[in-house]
């Protein structure tokens, strides 16, 4: 089947060996009933599973070696996601492992040394509690503030603050800096109310009412925005995933279902619905992967991550709503797989920016690419 | 060059591109674009554009990837893509037929004759060809066509008419598909030639299309080959035109991105009368955007197919949907350009007035051919689906 296509660079055998466990283990622990069943988990995520990936490495293969980590490429970690999202698996790996990250490249020593090592193990389940009730991702409106070690103030749309062990809780400090705050979730004066959303993964509001703080992270404009960077080109992995999955299933769907005598995949009309949402999934993942590929090569990315969330975003949206079309009525029931990739693409559109917030970043960048004066 | 056309170039190719790159500041000359751009000569085949391919030939670039046997330089793909992007970018006449198309041909399925015959003339730039398939009855259903080739002892006999034939009223030699075998069912039927363009019986009468360019209807009237100019084996052509095709598949997108990098550039420039920047109008910023985004996912897919090129495999699907994507978008960016232009955006180069020269305005006006030749858009769709998703035919 030539469905999935080359992204555009090579994978080493290793990395394909990666790609072909991550889809074994939650192909086998992590069916769609799982996934189904978590939404009414109050953890929202398999627990023996989690402790099962951080035996595997996963959570930690970002982390330096001398935290317990891997220190492998992110290349490696974007197969993960793109799996991940291919078996929607219902965990927090992503904000996990992208909260280490931020931890490990603006945290100070001790602090690397503190949660790093609790990352890769998988006993800390990380998450990163930025908006407010504005639901916005900027750093000039913060109400939450640090004072004399404790943090106060609400934040909204927090991704699985019910489970997590620890928040990076983003404030503003006594002088009116930008910190970020290593929060512990269970402490009196946490609390998480979880959110009903669309797709029934979890969010939260989250409530600091003079929660006491571990540590701070002193620049906290430089840790969110990597944090903003570095999570949309893993939401790009994670969608990607989920896109690819959801071609197969509608191509498959296709060549099966009978009506007027002949399999629907034999209607032109049909087929040109599939070859867009071929054409969508396919630049998404050449997208994602040189993007993944930049990131582990060490060069700049902010903007790429830009145009890529702008681009993949709405992507894979059409190729939500195209496979809902080929699928017809089935495809409604809620227990339909594909109804449930259709609902748990939204939080990866929405949260770290929507293709709109991207859109308005790549707006700022604009000027810069005219070439000069016409010849 | 701007933010948009900085592919990734290999440290050991850099050179190569500055060499280009300074080979068309020197010999892409003010009469070889305007030359070009007349539409008359097809993408380069006039007095100007054909010393130009000749300057190229010097350097071995025409056959830049084939062996040195047949006057190649054997360099990789890598090369000529950035060749092909280079070349768009600076709006220079395209390689052609005869490097392109006719060259990995004879060299796959040619004769010995064949190959001593054309192939150094072709990669030093003295001979040039034009293609010649599309007929008035086979667009997109190619293998419908009709031109007869009818054996006659040590000829063939041509008899028929083709139509969008680009080159031929300037070309040397028409690089022909024509049906050998009426009986036999439509792809087995036909066969390819190499016909001399000033053969007795041939005529050409031109035909003007909206984007300036000129191209043909070409009668064959009892036009007479010699054998030895059919290629390989009777009735096989569609085979070797398929395979061939998947050979060359390079679709430069620096054209495109040129033309929404002079649409950003003219946005930011006052306005008559005036008014504020274009690009501080927050509709025009955020149209722009959207096609800066779709100019990113061009590039991935494109470096995408040179890579693959690179490792040496034969992307046809790949390019398929490289074909189908820049072609449309292609489309909206020439949309966009003379849209925000407002009433300047339907002034034509002739006029004083218009912006950046006319340029876009002249692209917009000749992109309704980009997803209509070279395999449509539904053409595409259909292959993405029934070859790629194996759905069936």
């Amino acid at each position: 089947m030539r469905v999935e296509l080359s992204p555009g660079l090579g994978f080493t055998g290793e990395q394909e060996m990666l790609r072909q466990s991550v889809r074994a283990v939650l192909g086998e622990q992590c069916p769609l009933p799982v996934v189904r069943a978590m939404e009414q988990d109050e953890d929202g995520f398999p627990v023996g599973l989690w402790r099962q990936i951080a035996a595997l490495g996963w959570l930690g293969m970002l982390a330096p070696e001398e935290y317990g980590g891997g220190g492998r490429s992110f290349l490696d970690a974007a197969i993960v996601l793109d799996e991940m999202g291919r078996a929607l698996f219902p965990a927090p790996y992503m904000w996990t492992v992208l909260c280490g990250e931020v931890i490990a490249s603006h945290g100070a020593r001790e602090q690397r040394a503190r949660y790093l090592p609790m990352v890769a193990s998988g006993e800390a389940l990380l998450t990163l509690a930025w908006t407010e009730a504005a639901g916005v991702w900027r750093t000039d409106g913060l109400v939450t503030r640090l004072q004399g070690g404790r943090v106060h103030g609400e934040k909204c749309f927090v991704p699985y603050a019910g489970s997590a062990t620890h928040l990076l809780v983003a404030a503003k400090d006594g002088g009116g800096r930008t910190v970020v705050c290593i929060v512990r979730r269970r402490q009196a004066g946490v609390t998480a109310a979880p959110l009903r959303t669309a797709g029934w993964d979890k969010q939260d509001v989250v409530t600091l009412d003079g929660a006491a703080v571990e540590e701070v992270i002193a620049d906290g404009e430089a840790a969110l925005e990597q944090a903003l960077v570095l999570g949309t080109a893993m939401q790009c992995m994670v969608m990607a995933g989920m896109a690819q999955r959801v071609l197969e299933m509608t191509r498959d769907y296709a060549k099966s279902r009978v009506q007027f005598g002949r399999p629907i995949g034999n209607f032109q009309a049909v087929q040109h619905h599939l070859a867009n949402m071929a054409v969508d999934t396919d630049i998404s993942r050449a997208m994602a992967y040189q993007l993944a590929q930049r990131i582990a090569e060490g060069k700049e990315y902010a903007l790429e991550a830009s145009l890529a969330k702008a681009f993949v975003a709405q992507a894979a949206a059409r190729v939500m709503d195209t496979g809902h079309q080929v699928h017809g009525g089935i495809g409604l029931i809620t227990d339909h797989a594909m109804q449930m990739y259709f609902l748990r693409l939204k939080p990866l559109t929405n949260l770290l920016g929507d293709a709109d917030f991207h859109l308005r970043r790549v707006e700022r960048a604009m000027p810069a690419m005219a070439a000069g004066a016409p010849r | 060059m701007g933010y948009l056309l900085d592919y990734p170039v290999a440290p050991e190719l850099q050179a190569f591109q500055e060499e280009v790159r300074e080979f068309l500041r020197a010999h892409l000359t003010r009469e070889v674009v305007e030359e070009r751009q007349s539409g008359e000569w097809g993408n380069g085949l006039g007095r100007h554009g054909r010393r130009f391919l000749r300057e190229m030939g010097k350097r071995g670039w025409l056959g830049l990837t084939w062996p040195a046997e047949y006057g190649g330089l054997g360099k990789t793909v890598m090369h000529r893509f950035i060749l092909a992007e280079e070349m768009e970018y600076a709006d220079a006449p395209q390689l052609g037929t005869g490097p392109s198309i006719v060259g990995p041909c004879l060299m796959l399925y040619g004769s010995d004759g064949q190959k001593r015959e054309f192939l150094p003339g072709i990669a030093r730039g003295e001979i040039a060809f034009a293609l010649g398939y599309t007929e008035p009855e086979a667009g997109s259903d190619l293998a419908s066509l009709q031109l007869a080739a009818r054996e006659d002892g040590d000829e063939y006999v041509l008899r028929g008419q083709k139509i969008f034939n680009t080159e031929t009223h300037v070309a040397d030699y028409v690089w022909l598909a024509a049906r050998t075998d009426t009986q036999a069912p439509k792809h087995k039927g036909i066969s390819l030639f190499i016909v001399d363009a000033h053969s007795r019986g041939l005529s050409v009468q031109p035909i003007y299309t909206a984007g300036d360019h000129r191209t043909n209807i070409v009668f064959y009237d009892d036009v007479r080959v010699p054998r030895r100019n059919l290629l390989g084996e009777p009735n096989k052509g569609w085979y070797y035109l398929a395979t061939a095709l998947d050979l060359e598949r390079f679709f430069p997108v620096s054209g495109v991105i040129r033309q929404l990098e002079l649409i950003i550039w003219h946005a930011k420039q006052p306005r008559p009368g005036g008014g504020s920047p274009l690009i501080e109008d927050a509709l025009v910023r955020r149209r722009l955007a959207e096609l800066v985004v779709q100019a990113q996912a061009v590039r991935s897919i494109s470096y995408r197919m040179a890579w693959l090129l690179g490792q040496g495999s034969v992307p046809n699907i790949e390019a398929s949907i490289l074909k189908l994507y820049l072609r449309e978008f292609a489309q909206r960016v020439g949309r966009a350009g003379v849209e925000i232009m407002g009433l300047y955006g339907q002034l034509r180069p002739s006029s004083a007035l218009a912006p950046l020269g006319g340029e876009v305005e002249k692209y917009h006006r000749a992109s309704p051919v980009l997803t209509i030749s070279g395999g449509s858009s539904e053409i595409q769709r259909n292959i993405i689906a029934t070859r790629g998703l194996e759905l069936p035919r």
